[in-house]
C-alpha cells in the first residue's frame, strides 16, 4: 500500500533532524580537526555523528559490555537486513544497514575506552565485518532476483572484498593502506540511505526501486575504483621501498 | 541510565521512530508501526524535556 504523505514526512524528518542537529553541534564545536574525515564523509559530519553515539558509548563501557558482543550483534543486525531485503522491506533494510554501521563504530570506540583493544579483537572484528557485509548483499541479490542488477550486486561484493583484501595484504607487508574514496563507513551510508530514499521514492512516485539499483551500481563502480586506488598505491610504495 | 539523559534519549527516540517508519512503509503492520512511532516520539520528547529542564548531566 502506498503512503506518500507519511513517506514525505519521513523525508522531511531525515533532512530536518540532520540539518538542525549538525547546525547546533557545529555552532558549539566548530573544530573537528581531531576526527579523521574523507572525501565523502567530512570530519565535521563524523564528529557530529560520534557525538550522538557518545551517551551509548559511556553506558556500554560502564555496564561492562564486551566489544566483541557488539561485533556479533552487528552480524545479527546484518543478517536481519539481508532478510529484510529478501522480503522486500527496503526501508527497514536500509535502517538496519545504518544500525549495523553504527555498531561497527561503537565496538571500536568501546574497545578503546575500556582498554579492550587486542589482536584477537581486531582480527575477529575484521573477519566479522566481511561476513556482515557479504550477508547484506546476499539479501539484495535475492531482492533483485535476476538481470543486470544482480551483476551490480556481485560487482559490489567483489569491490568491497578487494578493498579490504588490498589493505590487509599491504599491512601484512608492513604498509599502511587506508586510502580511497569508498571505505566501509561510506559504503554503509551509501547503501543505507540509498535504500531508505528508494523506499520513500517508491511511495511518493512509484516505480521499482530504480534508485536502489542506481545506488548499488554506484557502490559497484566506486568500491572497485577504491580497490584499484589501493592496489596502485601499495604497488608504488612497495616498489619504492624495494628500490631504496 | 543517567548516561542517556538528554541527547541519548533523543537519539534513541529517533532510531525507534525510524524503525516504526520502516514497519509502516514496508508492511501492513500498522498497529506495530504506530506503537513504535509513538514510543519514538515519547523517548524524543523525554530527551528534549531533560535537556530543556537542565537534568541532562551525563558527559556528552
Amino acid at each position: 500500500m502506498s503512503r506518500p504523505a507519511f513517506a514525505f514526512l519521513n523525508l522531511a524528518l531525515i533532512f530536518g533532524a540532520a540539518f538542525v542537529g549538525m547546525s547546533l553541534y557545529w555552532r558549539r564545536h566548530p573544530d573537528a580537526s581531531g576526527v579523521k574525515g574523507s572525501r565523502l564523509i567530512s570530519s565535521r559530519v563524523r564528529a557530529w555523528y560520534f557525538s550522538n553515539l557518545a551517551p551509548f558509548e559511556t553506558l556500554l563501557v560502564r555496564t561492562g559490555v564486551q566489544p566483541i558482543a557488539l561485533t556479533y550483534t552487528q552480524v545479527v543486525a546484518s543478517v536481519a537486513s539481508a532478510f529484510a531485503y529478501a522480503g522486500g522491506l527496503v526501508f527497514t533494510a536500509g535502517f538496519l544497514v545504518l544500525f549495523t554501521g553504527t555498531l561497527d563504530i561503537l565496538d571500536g570506540k568501546v574497545a578503546r575506552r575500556s582498554n579492550g583493544v587486542s589482536p584477537r579483537g581486531a582480527f575477529l572484528d575484521s573477519v566479522m565485518d566481511r561476513y556482515a557485509e557479504f550477508v547484506g548483499y546476499v539479501g539484495l541479490m535475492v531482492f533483485f532476483g535476476t538481470g543486470w542488477r544482480v551483476w551490480m550486486v556481485l560487482l559490489a561484493i567483489l569491490g568491497g572484498t578487494m578493498v579490504s583484501y588490498a589493505r590487509a595484504r599491504a599491512e601484512g607487508l608492513g604498509l599502511r593502506c587506508e586510502i580511497g574514496w569508498l571505505q566501509r563507513p561510506e559504503r554503509f551510508v551509501l547503501l543505507g540511505f540509498g535504500s531508505i530514499f528508494s523506499s520513500i521514492w517508491v511511495h511518493l512516485v512509484g516505480g521499482d526501486h530504480g534508485l536502489l539499483a542506481a545506488t548499488v551500481t554506484l557502490l559497484a563502480v566506486l568500491s572497485n575504483a577504491t580497490a584499484a586506488q589501493r592496489i596502485a598505491y601499495a604497488s608504488r610504495s612497495l616498489a619504492r621501498s624495494s628500490d631504496a | 541510565m543517567p548516561e542517556l539523559r538528554g541527547k541519548g534519549w533523543r537519539v534513541l527516540g529517533y532510531f525507534v521512530w525510524m524503525l516504526g517508519a520502516g514497519v509502516v512503509l514496508d508492511s501492513d503492520g500498522l498497529a506495530t508501526g504506530r506503537l513504535l512511532l509513538l514510543a519514538g516520539v515519547a523517548l524524543f520528547a523525554l530527551g528534549v524535556w531533560q535537556s530543556a529542564s537542565g537534568t541532562s548531566g551525563a558527559p556528552q
